[in-house]
């Protein structure tokens, strides 16, 4: 039987790849960063939304793929289709090479751990100037090309973010529903049981953390081949927790909740620009009354209304 | 030399001292009432622009000045536990940590329109005196500020190990379900830990006022110290608060004189991490909490 | 457990969809046709506005004195101003944003090198002249013939602030001290290689991190390497901090400063004693002794702002007037702008005479101040030209 949800997230994207001809540049950007920011948040979805395991350094993961691949393609001069699976992999090999000590930590213990990487990332970002370029960052970043055809513009690049997403989200709904993503949820919903029956509780995190590891990588490529430009501000703290918020706001363990979580906290800020600082206090207000009236985020909200509907039409 | 060393360690010690303090808000919380407290920093960015209220923008004297911004204080701990805490408490560890962090926007930028974005500089009660110590040239608030964060410490030490509230405030803090059957009031008891938050924070803002400004985003760089701090000293334990306190504030004063001032941060973290992987109950820890 | 919820579900969702309703509001601005709107990346909110409200006030004044001298190109000029916040990517959006909502001859831009690294791609791509003030000398590097800098660059403020630690006050022994960022990194080792040009020693460098409270370790370290004069390249409240500490830690020091620390709200921090061995830089001479014109600018901006104009967000009113030149000899064509631009020769403006060089930037000295004893006020002492 095919999953209708499935069916719809089909018809999504489906309706997505007409966009374009109706939004503008600046528009266009905006649902690039969104589309970006929701591949980051599905691979989180696997740490924290399968495995349960706190992570605050997503967008550290972020920043190392960015970085992985501005550096291949400006120093080196690699074609970027190259430097993006190499950011992908490199993120992935950090995840595993920390992870596998950090990942013994619990609860707020994990999360102060991988805090102290994301703040460490931006430390050394900014510091280590020779090869990542200080505040001042690696400008130059080519942007990605077919020959004979630029896909600089950020119409142009919407289908690649697109295709990218597509794959991902693909590849995050065969991973959750095989033995792997199994395991993880098993891990999470009973630690003590799992640990008994000798499944590895270790590996199954470590794979999982690898795994959010490798989209984060994924995204910070797209966002460097697209920005041309990174600096360590775009992967700072502050970012990890606004990944976090959206998986939450969308609806944790969910794919699709990532993605709609992802879409609407990017554009919040962008809808709300003319309130300046107001802004933040009335963003950070929503968030609070959400986590408190929605627990299990926006999406369980279609279900509320839809309910109310049923209840209504009889 | 000896002299450079004495004036670093004083120094040190008084980073520490607010460190100690704003780690026992922490560590206060999360052993009564089980939260990570995200916008701890905050509440000392609050406590110092309220000092800059009551002395600077009222003119008060600074006496009555601290006073009443220590009691607006404890009333911002209650408000805290009305509006994040109680309707926050009995869920995950991550939803409340995210709560947090968004009410610590919301706080952070409250504060941005409320005093603006220009940086003040609170007096201290001892001006700006000078005395000599051993030869070294030391600021009477640093010295001011040792002893007053000793002070509240010993004070918190006493009323949480020798008075009957503070061990009902103990009994809730080990088995929450235990003391209420025991008659306890376990709301009250949570209610008074964040009223002991607001003023350890609030006290931590009043003195670091005048030695580092009043700047709105001053509050998530000492959050993040206490953090490293805490850690380091162990995450449930008094001493290990005041002793990881120290240890941070003594690392970074020695630590950019002797080591890298542009890496000592970076420093700071990697030994914080290294505690969380070899020994995440930190010096004085008893325990490994698993109240994940 | 009987919990009582202070506030339902109910008038929470409600509350939410109210708040819902306001985001979709988005009011789209458009250039009406008797009108020239160009933008303006401006941090009006958040942790940069002490800059950027001056940005935004200055950029006001001369909208409308410009529109009360026939406009620009025969028409009324209107700026259209951005909210560029603390974030690249923030201002990345605004640029973006005002791009299409108004579709300008010419933008000024942020305040801050490092957002307008971030943006700068996306104006190779719109092809629009832009003027912006940040400092960094990483941008003028990218080469890009589209921007134009109206305020002094680092290298230049390196630059003075060594030679007036050596050649000026006659120091040999220099320590400096800067904030570890793109800002005071490439300063540092700027004014290194002049204080050594100039035959003087430089007897130790030593950073701190932006967000540092406690200098106290690197300022010991700099006195006992027997330095007789600091060169500290800092902003304003970090350097505010230096000049407490290095009262507090009775280390009798003169110090040459730069410009972050000489405007008014940085030096309102510093008590007038501890200003006492200080000298700093500015952009610009900011003066009513400067002439008629610079008084009325003064005069005009306080009486309608009720502050006095700093020269960092002045140097915005002079750019504006050099785009009424411009256009009002070429049009609103973008590429005549940008060429027109690159030609500006001696261009007196209230803060500096602009001329543009193949890099883009146009304004080459600065200021050297003192303070008069017991104050917290700047006297002029000399002009410093690359």
């Amino acid at each position: 039987m095919i999953d209708r949800r499935l069916l719809a997230a089909c018809a999504v994207f489906l309706l997505a790849l007409l966009l374009p001809a109706f939004i503008s540049g600046y528009g266009i950007r905006i649902l690039n960063l969104a589309l970006i920011s929701a591949i980051a948040v599905i691979g989180l979805n696997f740490a924290f939304g399968y495995a349960g395991l706190i992570t605050l350094a997503q967008a550290g993961f972020v920043g190392c793929g960015a970085y992985i691949t501005a550096i291949l393609s400006t120093t080196l001069g690699l074609s970027p289709w190259l430097s993006i699976p190499a950011a992908m992999v490199g993120a992935g090999v950090i995840a595993v090479v920390i992870g596998l000590p950090m990942l013994r930590l619990k609860g707020h213990y994990l999360a102060l751990a991988t805090l102290g990487f994301n703040v460490s990332f931006v430390i050394v970002a900014t510091n280590w100037k020779s090869l990542m370029g200080g505040t001042d960052g690696i400008s130059g970043i080519p942007a990605l090309a077919l020959p004979g055809w630029s896909l600089g513009t950020d119409h142009r690049y919407y289908y690649v973010v697109w295709v990218a997403l597509a794959v991902a989200t693909w590849c995050a709904w065969r991973i959750r529903n095989s033995h792997i993503g199994l395991a993880m949820i098993a891990v999470r919903d009973d630690e003590i049981a799992t640990g008994a029956a000798s499944v590895g509780v270790t590996r199954i995190k470590v794979q999982a953390f690898g795994l959010s590891a490798v989209y984060a990588g994924l995204a910070g490529a797209l966002f460097a081949h697209m920005t041309n430009f990174v600096a360590p501000d775009d992967f700072a703290l502050g970012h990890s927790i606004i990944y976090l918020a959206m998986l939450i706001i969308g609806g944790e363990g969910s794919i699709l909740g990532a993605i709609a979580g992802a879409v609407i906290v990017t554009f919040m800020p962008e809808l709300m620009r003319d309130l300046g600082t107001a802004y933040l206090i009335i963003f950070g207000g929503l968030m609070l009354l959400i986590l408190i009236f929605l627990p299990k985020g926006l999406l369980s909200l279609a279900g509320i209304v839809g309910r109310r509907l049923k209840a209504l039409s009889r | 030399m000896s002299q450079q060393f004495i004036q670093l360690v004083v120094s040190g010690l008084a980073v520490g001292a607010v460190y100690a303090l704003v780690g026992l808000a922490f560590i206060m919380v999360n052993e009564a009432t089980g939260v990570v407290n995200f916008a701890t920093g905050q509440m000392v960015a609050i406590g110092c622009f309220l000092s800059v209220s009551t002395g600077i923008q009222m003119g008060l004297p600074l006496g009555p000045a601290y006073a009443l911004a220590l009691v607006a204080m404890a009333l911002f701990g209650i408000v805290f536990y009305a509006v994040v805490f109680r309707p926050l408490q009995d869920r995950p560890v991550v939803t409340v940590i995210i709560g947090t962090v968004m009410i610590g926007i919301v706080i952070q930028n409250s504060a941005l329109m409320t005093w603006g974005s220009v940086p003040f500089r609170p007096r201290s009660p001892f001006g700006r005196q000078v005395v000599d110590v051993f030869g070294a040239a030391i600021s009477a608030h640093a010295l001011f500020v040792i002893a007053v964060a000793f002070l509240m410490i010993g004070l918190l030490y006493g009323f949480i190990y020798r008075t009957a509230i503070g061990a009902r405030m103990r009994a809730v803090a080990q088995d929450r379900d235990a003391a209420r059957l025991m008659g306890i009031s376990v709301d009250r008891m949570f209610v008074l830990t964040w009223v002991i938050a607001g003023l350890l924070t609030g006290a931590a803002g009043i003195l670091v006022g005048p030695m580092w400004f009043a700047d709105v985003n001053m509050g998530d760089p000492i959050a993040l110290k206490a953090f490293a701090a805490i850690i380091i000293g162990g995450f449930s334990s008094v001493p290990g608060a005041i002793v990881g306190g120290i240890l941070v504030g003594l690392a970074e004063m020695l630590g950019a004189a002797y080591i890298s001032s542009a890496y000592k941060d970076g420093l700071v973290f990697l030994v914080m991490i290294l505690f969380l992987l070899v020994r995440p109950q930190g010096i004085f820890g008893e325990r490994i909490g698993q109240r994940a | 457990m009987g919990k009582k919820q202070l506030i339902t579900r109910r008038t929470a969702l409600t509350g939410m969809a109210a708040g819902a309703g306001i985001t979709i509001y988005t009011p789209r601005l458009s250039a009406q046709s008797g009108e020239v709107a160009v933008g303006a990346m401006v941090p009006i909110t958040g942790p940069f506005n002490v800059s950027g409200q001056q940005y935004h006030f200055s950029l006001q004044m001369a909208q409308d004195e410009i529109n009360a001298k026939g406009g620009v190109a025969g028409k009324k000029l209107k700026i259209v101003f951005e909210d560029v916040k603390d974030s690249n990517s923030v201002a990345v959006n605004a640029y973006l944003k005002v791009v299409r909502d108004i579709n300008p001859p010419l933008v000024f831009l942020s305040s801050y090198t490092t957002q307008n690294l971030a943006t700068e791609p996306e104006v190779t791509k719109a092809m629009i002249p832009g003027m912006y003030a940040g400092g960094g000398d990483a941008m003028h590097m990218k080469k890009n013939p589209w921007l134009f800098r109206i305020r002094p660059h680092d290298g230049l403020q390196a630059l003075a602030l060594a030679k007036h630690a050596t050649e000026g006050m006659g120091k040999k022994k220099i320590g400096i001290i800067y904030v570890q960022n793109d800002f005071g990194q490439p300063g540092a080792i700027a004014a290194e290689k002049v204080v050594k040009a100039s035959g003087a020693e430089v007897v130790g460098t030593e950073a701190y991190a932006f967000t540092d409270n406690d200098m106290s370790a690197q300022l010991q370290k700099l006195k006992n390497a027997g330095a007789d004069c600091l060169i500290c390249i800092s902003y304003g409240k970090d350097g505010a901090l230096v000049l407490k500490l290095l009262k507090e830690m009775n280390i009798d020091i003169p110090v040459v400063i730069s410009s972050g620390v000489m405007v008014p709200a940085a030096r309102n921090l510093i008590a007038p004693d501890e200003l006492a061995k200080v000298n700093g830089v500015m952009d610009a001479y900011l003066a009513p002794e400067r002439g008629p014109d610079v008084a009325a600018y003064i005069k005009n901006f306080k009486d309608r702002f009720k502050v006095d104009p700093d020269p960092f967000g002045s140097c915005y009113y002079d750019g504006a007037w050099i785009m009424k030149q411009v256009m009002d000899k070429v049009g609103t064509d973008r590429t005549k702008i940008r060429d027109e631009l690159k030609t500006v020769k001696d261009f007196k403006g209230v803060t500096n005479v602009f001329s543009t060089d193949e890099l883009g930037n146009m304004v080459h000295s600065l200021a050297v101040f003192s303070i008069k004893p017991g104050t917290r006020d700047p006297v002029f002492i000399r002009t410093i030209t690359a």
